[in-house]
C-alpha cells in the first residue's frame, strides 16, 4: 500500500500543462533557453525529487558528469557501493550512451536497476533507499539498488538462547535474515513474497513459505492480510499480529515470534507461513496452534526421551504459574478438607497474625512479582539481576517476617514466578500470567470450584480460537490424533515422526486433518 | 479448518457425555425406586430402543442433510405441528440443561461451598453454558474433545478401580426377580427409552458431520454403546457394593458411587477423593448442561429464523438469564429429583418422537424438497 506523495503530482500536473510533448530525438537533448520545463531537465528533475523529500539535509546530489547525477539518501546507502558500481563506471564511459533505452544495464554493474515509471515512484524508490539517476534526455530517472545501512551482525539470539542447537539469530536487516533462511533450505521450492506495508514507514516485509506444504490459502490469506494493512507504522513485526490474526482483543498470541533463524526454518519446513519484517529481528510464524506455544526449538536438537521430559516440566511449570495462587487461596479460605489435616494445619498456622485473607495476600505478592519481572527486563543486565536478589529475598522475607504476608504465600509467589519462566514462549508467558489473575479471582470468589469455572472459560476461549482457519487448540481439540502422537507432550524419535508426518499429509489430502 | 468438521469420534464422544451426563446424578436413584434390585438390567434393555432410536436420527439426517431439526420440521409435518413438536423438544431440552446445572449446583451447596447460594453457582456454570453458545457449535465439540483427556481417564478409573479395591459382591445382584420390572412396566419403558437419548444431539449436529451419511449411525450407534458401560457401572456397581436394599437407601445422588470408587481403608481420605470426583462430575455435567442448552436454543432459533447463520446474541443471553430464574424454582435436591419424574417422561416422548419423524419422513418422500 503506497501512499501517494501529494507535492509531486501537482508539480508534475503543473508542468506538464506547461510542457510540450517531450521530444527525445538526439537533435532536441539539449533544452533551449527560456523553453519551456521539461521531465528530461536534469536539474529540474533534481529539483522536483529534492522538494518531493522536503529537501533533507542528507539527500546527496553527485554530479558524475554534464547529463548525470547520482541522488540519493546518503544514511541508507553504501558510499563505497557508490563509487564502485556507479561513480567509476561511469567515468569511463560516456554518459550519452545513457540516454538510449537498455544501454544502463550493460553500462552499470548494479543488479537492482530499472528506470522509474514516474518522478513520483522514483521519489519513493529514494525514500525507501535507492539511489536515483538522473540522466539528461531520459524522461525519468533509473533507480538502483545500493542499500547498505548500519546493522547489527548476526549474533546468538538473546530471548531463545539454547544449550544445543544452532547459535545464529535474525538481525533487524531483512535481506540478512532471508540469507539466513535461504542457506538451510537451499530448495527451489522456497517462496518469498515481498510487500510494503504501513503507509509511513513503507516497512517491507518478507512472507516465505515452502510450496507444496504451506496450504496456499493460507499463505495467500497472510499476503492479503498484510496487503490490506493500512496502518501508518510498522516498526517491528509485532505490529502485524492483529492484522494477520483479524481478531481486535487477543488473549494468547495468533503467532510465535521468533529471533532463531533454526526456528523459522523449522516452522517453514513443517508448512507454516513466515512473516519477516524489515527493521525486525523477530520472525512471525503463522499458524500456529497452543501446543506450540510450549515448544522450545531445543526439543528438536534432544533425545526424544528428555525432550518428553522437558515438555512435562513445561506443563508443571505452567499449571504452577497460573493455579499455584488460586489453588492456595481455594485451600486457604473455602477448602482446606483437601489437604490431609497436618498440611491444613501447618497453612493455618503460617498465617496466623496476617491481617488480610488470602486473596488480598496473593494479589500483594503477586504484583510484586509483576513489578519485579518489569524492572529486571528495564534495567540494565548488572543492576536488573541485584534488583530482583534484593526484591526476591529481601522485600519477601521482610514481609513474612512483618507478618504481612505468610511464608506458605512465599512459597507459592515463587513456585508462580518459576513455572511461569519455564514457559518457553515470552509472548505466551505474559498471556497466562494475564489469566492468572482470573483464576485467582475465581477462586477468590468460589475456591476449588472458582478455579475449574475459570479453567472452563479459558477453555472455551481457546476452543474458539482459529488462526487463518487453523484451530488454535488443535491437535488437542479436535483431535488429530497424528499429530498428537508425532509432536504434543512428546516429541517421537525423527524416523518415526516421518512416518507419522507421512500419514498426516496422507490425512490432509483425505480431509479429515487440519492445515 | 474445513467445514463441515465434526468426525464421528468426535461426534460418539459427543453422543457418550450427552448421554451419561444427564443421568449420572439421579438415574440410580430413579431405577432404584422403579425396578429395585433389578435396575442393574435396565441399562441392557434400554440398548435396542436406543439403537432404534439412533437409526431414525440417521435416517431424518440422510434425508435432510444439511439442516437441523428446526428447519426441516416445519417441511416435514407443517408449520403448526412442527411448532408443537420442536417444543417437546426444546422443552426436553431445557429441562435437561435446567436440571444438571441445579441437582449439580445443589449438590456442591450441600457439600463443599455450604455458604454460597445456589443461585450463584447456577449462574456461574449458565455463564460457561451461555459462552460456549455464543461461540457456535464448533466451540462446543472442541470444549467436548478438549474434556476427553479429564474425563475419559476418570471414567475409566470409575469402571475399572471398584474391581482392584474388591468392594464388589456379584451375588447382590441375584436372585433375578422379574416381577421388580414389570411392577411398573411403563415408568421401566420410559426409563429405558430416555436412557440413551445422546443420539438426538445429531438432530443439531447431524450437518456438521464429515463426512455426512452414514457417518451419523456409526456415531449415534457407538456413541450409546459406549455409554452403556457409564450406565452399568453407575447403576450396578452400587449395588455391587452395599446390596439391595442399602443402595436405595443413599440420599445424594452421585455419593453412594463414591463409597464404591473409595479404598477399603479406614484411614482413606474420603472427603478428599470426594472433592477430586465432584470436580470431574462438574466436567460431565457441564458438557451435557451446554448440549441441552444449545440445542435448546439452536431449535427455538431456526424455528423462527431458519436461514439465519448464528443464533442472536442477546436471545442467547436472555434464554440463559430465564434458565437461572427457572432453576430458583427448585428448592432443594429433592426437588430436583422430583422433577427429573417429568423429564424422563419428556425424554421418553421426544426419543419416541425421533422413530415417528423418521417414518413419516419415509412416507412422505417429497417432504424434503422445496427448501
Amino acid at each position: 500500500m503506497r501512499r501517494p506523495i501529494k507535492i509531486i503530482p501537482r508539480l508534475i500536473e503543473a508542468e506538464t500543462r506547461k510542457a510540450q510533448p517531450p521530444d527525445l530525438s538526439p537533435e532536441s537533448r539539449e533544452p533551449p533557453v527560456g523553453a519551456p520545463l521539461r521531465f528530461d531537465d536534469v536539474e529540474e528533475q533534481v529539483s522536483l525529487i529534492s522538494m518531493a523529500l522536503g529537501s533533507p539535509s542528507d539527500l546527496a546530489v553527485r554530479r558524475t558528469s554534464d547529463g548525470v547525477v547520482c541522488l540519493f539518501l546518503s544514511p541508507l546507502v553504501d558510499q563505497g557501493a557508490v563509487r564502485h558500481s556507479l561513480v567509476e563506471p561511469l567515468g569511463k564511459a560516456d554518459w550519452s550512451e545513457l540516454q538510449e533505452k537498455g544501454q544502463a544495464a550493460r553500462l552499470l554493474p548494479v543488479a537492482g536497476l530499472s528506470e522509474a515509471r514516474s518522478l513520483e515512484a522514483a521519489v519513493d524508490r529514494v525514500a525507501e533507499g535507492e539511489t536515483a539517476l538522473i540522466v539528461h534526455g531520459r524522461p525519468t530517472p533509473y533507480t538502483l539498488d545500493l542499500r547498505g545501512r548500519v546493522a547489527r551482525q548476526v549474533s546468538p539470539p538473546i530471548s531463545e538462547p539454547s544449550v544445543r542447537g544452532p547459535r545464529d539469530s535474525l538481525t533487524e536487516r531483512l535481506s540478512d535474515n532471508l540469507g539466513l533462511v535461504r542457506q538451510r533450505i537451499r530448495n527451489r521450492n522456497l517462496r518469498v513474497r515481498e510487500l510494503t506495508v504501513g503507509l509511513d514507514t513503507r516497512t517491507r516485509v518478507a512472507v516465505c513459505y515452502f510450496e507444496g506444504k504451506a496450504s496456499p490459502e493460507i499463505a495467500n490469506a497472510v499476503i492479503q492480510r498484510l496487503s490490506a494493512i493500512d496502518t501508518p507504522a510498522v516498526l517491528d513485526s509485532s505490529y502485524l499480529m492483529t492484522y494477520l490474526a483479524q481478531r481486535t482483543w487477543l488473549l494468547f498470541p495468533p503467532a510465535v515470534a521468533t529471533e532463531r533463524a533454526d526456528r523459522v526454518c523449522a516452522a517453514i519446513i513443517q508448512g507454516r507461513v513466515v512473516v519477516i519484517c524489515d527493521n525486525s529481528p523477530f520472525a512471525l510464524v503463522i499458524p500456529i496452534q497452543m501446543v506450540t506455544l510450549f515448544q522450545a526449538n531445543e526439543d528438536h536438537y534432544s533425545l526424544a526421551i528428555h525432550s518428553f521430559l522437558l515438555r512435562t516440566v513445561r506443563i508443571i511449570g505452567w499449571l504452577a504459574a497460573t493455579m499455584a495462587p488460586g489453588l492456595y487461596i481455594g485451600i486457604a479460605s473455602f477448602n482446606p478438607g483437601i489437604l490431609p489435616a497436618h498440611a491444613a494445619m501447618t497453612i493455618a498456622a503460617a498465617r496466623q497474625g496476617v491481617p488480610y485473607p488470602p486473596v488480598i495476600e496473593v494479589l500483594i505478592m503477586d504484583i510484586a512479582l509483576e513489578m519485579l519481572a518489569e524492572a529486571s527486563v528495564r534495567l540494565p543486565t548488572y543492576v536488573g539481576g541485584a534488583a530482583t536478589v534484593v526484591g526476591g529475598l529481601i522485600l519477601g522475607t521482610a514481609a513474612a517476617q512483618a507478618k504481612l504476608v505468610s511464608n506458605v504465600m512465599i512459597i507459592v509467589v515463587a513456585l508462580t514466578a518459576i513455572g511461569s519462566f519455564a514457559i518457553p514462549d515470552y509472548q505466551n508467558q505474559l498471556s497466562w500470567r494475564t489469566v492468572k489473575y482470573l483464576f485467582t479471582l475465581s477462586s477468590a470468589f468460589l475456591g476449588i470450584i472458582g478455579l475449574t469455572t475459570a479453567g472452563l472459560i479459558i477453555l472455551v476461549y481457546v476452543c474458539s480460537v482459529d488462526v487463518l482457519g487453523v484451530p488454535f487448540m488443535s491437535p488437542i481439540a479436535p483431535w488429530r490424533w497424528t499429530a498428537m502422537v508425532k509432536d504434543v507432550a512428546m516429541r517421537v524419535p525423527d524416523p518415526l515422526a516421518v512416518e507419522l508426518g507421512k500419514q498426516q499429509r496422507e490425512e490432509e489430502a483425505e480431509g479429515t486433518a487440519d492445515a | 479448518m474445513r467445514e463441515p468438521y465434526l468426525s464421528w469420534p468426535e461426534a460418539a464422544w459427543l453422543i457418550v457425555q450427552y448421554s451419561v451426563c444427564a443421568n449420572y446424578l439421579f438415574m440410580p436413584q430413579l431405577l432404584y425406586s422403579i425396578s429395585g434390585r433389578l435396575s442393574w438390567a435396565v441399562p441392557i434393555i434400554a440398548i435396542p430402543p436406543a439403537i432404534a432410536g439412533a437409526w431414525a436420527v440417521y435416517y431424518l439426517h440422510t434425508r435432510f442433510p444439511g439442516e437441523r431439526l428446526g428447519q426441516f420440521l416445519p417441511r416435514l409435518v407443517g408449520r403448526p405441528l412442527s411448532i408443537a413438536i420442536a417444543g417437546l423438544y426444546i422443552l426436553f431440552w431445557i429441562g435437561g440443561s435446567v436440571t444438571n446445572v441445579t441437582v449439580f449446583a445443589h449438590y456442591l451447596s450441600d457439600t463443599i461451598l455450604q455458604f454460597t447460594p445456589v443461585t450463584v453457582l447456577v449462574a456461574t456454570n449458565m455463564l460457561i453454558i451461555v459462552l460456549v453458545s455464543l461461540s457456535g457449535l464448533k466451540t462446543l465439540v472442541r470444549v467436548n474433545d478438549a474434556l476427553l483427556f479429564i474425563v475419559a481417564p476418570f471414567l475409566l478409573f470409575t469402571w475399572l478401580w471398584p474391581f482392584v479395591a474388591s468392594r464388589l459382591d456379584f451375588s447382590n445382584l441375584l436372585p433375578v426377580e422379574l416381577s421388580e420390572l414389570t411392577s411398573d412396566p411403563l415408568r421401566v419403558a420410559m426409563a429405558a427409552v430416555t436412557m440413551y437419548h445422546g443420539y438426538l444431539i445429531l438432530l443439531i449436529a447431524g450437518p456438521a458431520l464429515n463426512p455426512s451419511g452414514l457417518t451419523a449411525l456409526t456415531a449415534g450407534a457407538l456413541g450409546t454403546l459406549l455409554s452403556v458401560f457409564v450406565f452399568l457401572a453407575f447403576i450396578t456397581m452400587p449395588l455391587l457394593a452395599f446390596g439391595w436394599p442399602y443402595a436405595n437407601l443413599l440420599t445424594y445422588p452421585a455419593a453412594s458411587f463414591l463409597e464404591v470408587v473409595a479404598p477399603k481403608t479406614g484411614l482413606f481420605p474420603i472427603r478428599r477423593f470426594d472433592f477430586v470426583l465432584t470436580v470431574f462430575f462438574r466436567y460431565i455435567m457441564i458438557v451435557a448442561a451446554m448440549s441441552y442448552f444449545y440445542s435448546a436454543a439452536q431449535t427455538m432459533s431456526d424455528l423462527v429464523s431458519p436461514a439465519a447463520k448464528r443464533m442472536h446474541p442477546w436471545f442467547v443471553v436472555t434464554l440463559g438469564i430465564v434458565l437461572v430464574m427457572l432453576s430458583t424454582l427448585f428448592k432443594g435436591i429433592r426437588t430436583v429429583m422430583e422433577f427429573t419424574s417429568m423429564w424422563v417422561i419428556l425424554g421418553a416422548s421426544v426419543a419416541v418422537m425421533a422413530p415417528i419423524l423418521a417414518l413419516v419422513a419415509f412416507l412422505r418422500p417429497d417432504a424434503g424438497h422445496g427448501r
